[in-house]
């Protein structure tokens, strides 16, 4: 039947091609001294966050740069339950400054690769489903498809010299 | 008298309407999986991904993969592990250094390509950008030591490949 034999090219030429696993990707950046010419004037006051990864816990150090510093640790463990948990705190950060859409994160030596990429998803990606933050500049994220981000720049400042 | 294995006028026929039933299953299942993104990779058999909620896809195949036993850039090995950790001998600054040397030969590639694009004007370079495949299993300080080489090198944006855990 020439039925038959459709079905079973398409078949096989679909099982060749087929993706079964998606594959994405998570960007980071590492400190570096730009040589460029232009003098950018700092802002007066702003919000660094700073997330150091460990082997069992994960801290998250939040403060402004001038006075009132505001600073503000905690620390989450490293579960399902506790990185969700880290996952809202970094949005409450987020929306705390919405200017500020950097983080620096930290991680220790021995801290296993798959650890340190879920802890890279909590800061920088947020889900298909999840609500997005109410940020000043939602509607232009969206637009841009950068509301795929909740911090859209994570420098690695473990690699240092 | 029939024979012991049934009668000899018996003829055997397919049954060809499950059949199909199957085939056009499997075809929708297959449809729906399939896709036209022009990047494809295969990831390398001695690795496994780490998983992500990440909604990114990937747009270029990695030119750093780490899998259980070395470290290869663009399918040539630089680094047998042993461990799973790099060899102190190829270590230098805290840097893994055959990656460095071979990141430098593929960023002076890159900046040839670059400045026939853009007429030799400097004032427009952006700092490299690679991909690096690594097997979930590994320590930080192997990513660690990748990340300082190719700062050497001029490559400050990193991609980290990861499997996507809704496809």
């Amino acid at each position: 039947m020439p039925f038959l034999d459709i079905f079973s090219i398409l078949n096989t030429f679909l099982l060749v091609s087929a993706s079964f696993i998606g594959l994405g990707i998570i960007e980071v950046q590492v400190p570096f001294l730009s040589n460029s010419t232009e003098i950018k004037e700092p802002p007066s006051r702003s919000f660094n966050i700073r997330v150091d990864v460990e082997d069992a816990e994960i801290k998250v150090t939040s403060q402004w740069t001038e006075a009132p510093t505001e600073k503000e640790e905690k620390t989450f463990k490293v579960d399902k339950e506790d990185i969700a948990r880290f996952h809202q705190e970094m949005i409450a950060l987020r929306v705390k400054a919405p200017e500020n859409d950097k983080v620096t994160i930290y991680a220790a030596d021995t801290v296993k690769y798959e650890i340190f990429i879920q802890a890279l998803d909590a800061v920088k990606s947020m889900k298909e489903n999840e609500p997005r933050p109410a940020l000043p500049n939602a509607e232009e994220l969206r637009k841009t498809g950068r509301d795929v981000f909740l911090f859209e720049k994570v420098v690695v400042g473990s690699v240092i010299l | 008298m029939s024979s012991a294995g049934g009668d000899s006028n018996e003829s055997l026929s397919l049954n060809l309407t499950p059949m199909l039933d199957i085939f056009s299953i499997l075809v929708t299942f297959l449809l729906m999986s399939y896709s036209t993104d022009p990047t494809n990779h295969d990831v390398d058999q001695n690795l496994e991904l780490p998983d992500s909620v990440t909604l990114v896809s990937m747009d270029e195949v990695p030119s750093i993969v780490v899998n259980r036993n070395e470290i290869l850039i663009n399918n040539k090995k630089v680094v047998t592990l042993q461990n799973g950790k790099v060899p102190a001998a190829d270590i230098q600054q805290g840097a893994v250094y055959p990656v460095f040397q071979e990141l430098v030969e593929i960023a002076k590639v890159n900046k040839a390509a670059a400045d026939i694009l853009r007429g030799g004007d400097d004032k427009k370079a952006k700092p490299g950008e690679i991909t690096i495949e690594m097997d979930r299993k590994h320590d930080f300080e192997i990513m660690r030591r990748l990340m300082l080489a190719g700062q050497q090198a001029e490559f400050v944006t990193f991609k980290l490949l990861v499997a996507k855990e809704n496809i």
